[in-house]
């Protein structure tokens, strides 16, 4: 039964993906941010949050982390893209579009066009 | 295929733990240092920038919890996290860990050792090929009483050819032999087997070969095979011993093989010393009605036993009808080994496993009920995990984790326990009843030590769970609420403890009754009058070659010689002759028929039967009743004569008198006339086979007439009274034998109290080991109860302050408490008796003189336990009358 943190972390994770595809490698505050900015401040979530969810897509083997230097100078965890996680990602966008196709129709549906 | 992969790495993960600690730690001071950073940027100050990072940031500590979640496999995880919690506690409260380990390796050790004897001897694998296919046939006339008679060559022939089910039917016969030649002679215990019996067992000879099947014909027959024990112990396992001679019976043998040692676990042809061919005599393998020949069979695959007697019992009616003379009424029985093996002790093995399955209950309700003080104890402990969110079922299943912990480490005492008891077992154990050297600790006693630990823990863990599912959880948080002390609020609590220990005491008085009948039995069987005096008895059995001598007359003469001789040794009151005598485990039994009664071979009846020399009564002390006794004039050419005992006068003849009544025992005389016995005294009854038998109609020949009744006689036994300690005349009487014939070999040199000892040995173990657990049981019941009641002194202990204030006297209230023990204490008799009168059924077979039933034992028992109930609960209620009102009153 899925509850609504696991929903919530499945879209989470598919815009970790498509981030992580269309920016390239990044650690986690930088992914943090740039959801933000993507989703204009409009989808406020923990940051914290984002680590369980990064561990898990890194142990599903989606995608690879790596000690790297930050802008700070300091050492920070990189993630990136694996093969798999980009397999992931279309196979995973294409669903979200197919749901999203259905439910628009079912929007559009007006009370005649239902016999 | 991702949930998998996530699962593996999961598992990975148990290594890698501190490394992954320390980097999410660093990762989230990364990012909560990159989030200040852009905090300052925009113009917040440090503090601010630092405190609006970490509110963006989100709870840090919870954060990591759910990182961990997702890193670890939750369940071994929190597994892991509960046995060092369990580990922390019982350390830190000895006592109770001391005492419940103890009580359960008391209970799980008693399982184990008596699991091992089972498994040893009931579960053991016989070790033979497919031994699961391997019957024992024997024959059964509907005219004896008899059971496990033989049968004919000519039968085993025809089963062989006419059976579908069985795909080898093997004869074969016991025998005893005579080594000679080598060291001091000795009396061997042998098989006469064909050519196909080795295989059918799968046995293969360590030396040498089994038989040809040329060797199995009369004459042909002089080979000998050593069995593995013998080869030992008396050719010193020199394999060179193959091909030369040995001396059987005075007659040359060729060792011709040499089989590897087996444990005699059950009697069997496989299990003797040593094997000569099977060459069954002309007239053996003609005369269909000479039934004596044992046989063992195998069966078709996939045919079961039920199946292989059907087919005989067709089988059997057709030879009765084609030859009415050989075998009417006769039928064949077909048992596996295994059932026949078991048969005397199954029962009593089954009964000891039940008994120790009881004790077990026992000793788990005590544990039960400590675990449920534990839990009282530790009430606030649980109500403030409970409130900081711990689920019902985590704070259940920590509490299992504890008891499985405890369990498993008394599971590991409780086998140290049992092998230690092993020991004993063995030890004391009568020979015959237990495989001495089978019974060990291997992985079926393992394999059941692990479960019966696991059961166990499981059930007194559970015990506790009822304790959170009252409202004493929350209830317990108010530390000053009176309601939590009052006896009514208490008593809530205490309901599951009160039933734990009324089981007990149920199932205490169940032990305990079952250890008095099987007690008071064996004291009656120990009284038991067996009709001849045993003291100063002592009994030496001689067994003659067949080529030692010429005549029957030459083995008269030596015997009388012997026996004068002996009677002249100093120390010795009388002594005696006799073919077989009381107790000595074997006995001989004859067919006859009453003159005036019918001539109808079929209408023969038979009794036990004697041959005994003249004396035989008075040296054993039977009194003679009527007649006389056998005289130096009875011999050869005289009158045959006979003597019975009582029960053969009353069955045979009612009020009337034997004496000069006679009968026909089957031989005839040189002129083929038949020879009639003429009874000449009847004797008092004497329990021959053993003292749980009673005594059955008896008929005794002169031992000096007997040369030409049924074979020659091989074996004697010489009886003396001494006038002082048999023991003390051993070697004297064993001298006088040698004195005459150095060669003579003597079987077995015994007291008649020795004898007696023997026949109820195994009773004997059985009492004792009942006893010894129904002690076991009852003290455990005892130290339930007593706990039970000193815990609900101490939870009364402000209720009794205010009985007190209010005028009640010291001694009122200490009747108070043991009225309250008592009560429990009845109520569970009364369940004990109730479950006592249905079990106590199933031992009905093993008691001796004893109903299973017997209501002195029931009322006697229970008495007892109500004693001893009250007993524990004395220094309890002793202790609730020394309260100080006061002091009670205001505690909590």
């Amino acid at each position: 039964m899925k509850q609504k943190t696991d929903v919530l972390q499945g879209t989470l994770a598919l815009m970790v993906l498509k981030t992580l595809d269309v920016l390239g490698p990044s650690h986690g505050y930088g992914l943090a941010r740039r959801i933000e900015q993507i989703s204009q401040d409009l989808l406020v979530v923990n940051q914290g949050t984002l680590y369980p969810l990064l561990l898990k897509l890194e142990q599903e083997g989606a995608i690879a982390s790596d000690w790297g230097v930050s802008e700070n100078g300091r050492r920070a965890r990189f993630y990136r893209l694996t093969r798999n996680g980009r397999k992931q990602l279309q196979v995973e966008t294409r669903d979200w579009e197919q749901t999203a196709a259905i439910i628009a129709r079912f929007f559009e549906a007006k009370a005649e066009n239902i016999s | 295929m991702r949930a998998l992969r996530r699962f593996l790495t999961r598992l990975g993960n148990l290594a890698t733990r501190w490394a992954q600690e320390d980097r999410l730690r660093e990762e989230i001071d990364e990012h909560i240092a990159l989030q200040t950073a852009e905090n300052l940027r925009a113009g917040l100050s440090p503090v601010e920038a630092r405190r609006q990072a970490m509110l963006k940031f989100g709870g840090v500590e919870a954060v990591k919890e759910e990182y961990r979640a997702e890193r670890r496999i939750l369940f071994i995880d929190t597994l892991l996290h509960d046995i060092r919690y369990a580990l922390r506690s019982l350390r830190k409260s000895p006592g109770f860990t001391a005492a419940a380990v103890l009580t359960l390796a008391l209970g799980i050790g008693a399982n184990t050792a008596i699991f091992s004897v089972v498994n040893a001897t009931l579960l053991a694998s016989l070790p033979f090929e497919d031994s699961s296919r391997l019957v024992n046939l024997w024959g059964h006339a509907s005219f004896f009483d008899s059971y496990n008679l033989g049968l004919s060559v000519p039968d085993v022939n025809d089963i062989r050819s006419q059976s579908k089910s069985l795909s080898a039917v093997i004869p074969y016969q016991y025998a005893t032999v005579d080594l000679t030649g080598r060291n001091a002679p000795r009396e061997l215990e042998a098989a006469r087997v064909p050519a196909d019996f080795f295989p059918l067992l799968g046995f293969k000879p360590l030396y040498g070969r089994t038989f040809l099947p040329l060797e199995t014909q009369r004459g042909a027959d002089r080979e000998a095979i050593l069995s593995g024990a013998l080869w030992h112990t008396q050719f010193g396992s020199d394999p060179s011993v193959v091909g030369t001679s040995i001396m059987l019976d005075g007659k040359p043998y060729t060792v011709v093989g040499i089989m590897p040692q087996v444990s005699k676990i059950m009697s069997s042809p496989a299990m003797v010393d040593i094997w000569t061919p099977f060459a069954p005599s002309p007239a053996e393998l003609t005369i269909r009605g000479m039934h004596d020949i044992s046989v063992m069979a195998r069966l078709n695959p996939g045919v079961t036993v039920r199946q292989a007697q059907t087919e005989l019992d067709g089988i059997a009616a057709r030879l009765a009808k084609s030859y009415p003379n050989d075998d009417e009424g006769w039928s064949f029985r077909a048992d596996s080994l295994r059932t026949d093996m078991n048969q005397n002790t199954r029962t009593p093995l089954l009964i000891l496993l039940g008994v120790v399955g009881l004790v077990l209950l026992i000793a788990c309700a005590n544990v039960g009920n400590l675990f449920l003080s534990r839990g009282w104890a530790r009430r606030r402990e649980l109500a403030i995990r409970s409130t900081l969110g711990a689920t019902r079922g985590r704070l259940i299943r920590q509490s299992l984790v504890e008891s499985s912990l405890l369990a498993l480490v008394g599971g590991a005492c409780g086998l140290l326990l049992g092998s230690w008891g092993i020991d004993a077992l063995t030890a004391l154990a009568p020979t015959g009843m237990v495989a001495a050297d089978k019974v060990a600790i291997d992985t079926n006693v393992l394999l059941f030590t692990l479960s019966v630990s696991i059961l166990a823990g499981l059930l007194f863990g559970l015990a506790p769970a009822f304790l959170f599912s009252w409202r004493g959880v929350a209830a317990a948080m108010k530390e000053n609420s009176a309601g939590s002390q009052t006896g009514a609020y208490s008593s809530r609590q205490n309901p599951l403890r009160q039933i734990l220990v009324v089981t007990e005491i149920a199932l205490a008085l169940v032990l305990v009754i079952g250890a008095t009948l099987a007690l008071r039995s064996f004291s009656h069987l120990l009284r038991v009058n067996l009709g001849f005096n045993t003291e100063r008895v002592l009994a030496l059995r001689l067994s003659f070659p067949a080529t030692k001598f010429k005549t029957s007359e030459d083995m008269f003469a030596y015997v009388r010689t012997l026996v004068d001789r002996l009677r002249a040794t100093s120390g010795v009151e009388s002594a005696s002759v006799g073919g077989h005598s009381p107790l000595s485990g074997s006995h001989g039994e004859g067919t006859f028929t009453i003159e005036g009664e019918s001539d109808d071979p079929r209408a023969q009846t038979k009794a036990e039967w004697s041959t005994v020399g003249p004396g035989y009564f008075q040296t054993l002390g039977i009194p003679l009743l009527r007649g006389r006794d056998f005289t130096n004039m009875d011999g050869p050419k005289t009158t045959s004569v006979l003597v019975v005992n009582q029960s053969f006068a009353q069955k045979f003849f009612g009020e009337l008198s034997p004496i000069g009544q006679r009968i026909f025992r089957g031989d005839e005389d040189a002129q083929h006339h038949k020879i009639w016995d003429e009874i000449v005294g009847e004797v008092a009854d004497v329990r021959d086979l053993s003292p749980r038998s009673a005594p059955q109609p008896e008929m005794y020949s002169p031992f000096y007439q007997s040369g030409f009744s049924a074979g020659k006689i091989t074996r004697a036994e010489l009886l003396l009274r001494t006038r002082a300690n048999p023991e003390a005349l051993v070697s004297a009487a064993q001298g006088q034998v040698w004195a005459l014939d150095k060669n003579q070999p003597i079987s077995k040199v015994q007291t008649m109290q020795e004898r007696v000892t023997v026949s109820v040995s195994s009773q004997r173990f059985q009492s004792f080991l009942l006893g010894a657990f129904g002690a076991l049981g009852l003290l455990l019941a005892i130290v339930g109860i007593y706990g039970v009641i000193s815990y609900s002194v101490t939870q009364r202990t402000h209720e009794i302050g205010i009985r007190m204030a209010l005028g009640a006297e010291p001694r009122q209230v200490m009747r108070l408490i043991l009225a309250h023990g008592l009560k429990l204490a009845l109520i569970g008799e009364a369940i004990g008796v109730g479950a006592s009168l249905g079990l106590t059924r199933l031992m009905a077979s093993v008691l001796f003189d004893v109903s299973a039933a017997d209501p002195l034992t029931f009322v006697g028992v229970a008495i007892l336990l109500a004693i001893v109930a009250l007993a524990a609960c004395w220094i309890p209620a002793c202790r609730a009358m020394r309260v100080e009102p006061m002091v009670a009153l205001r505690f909590e």
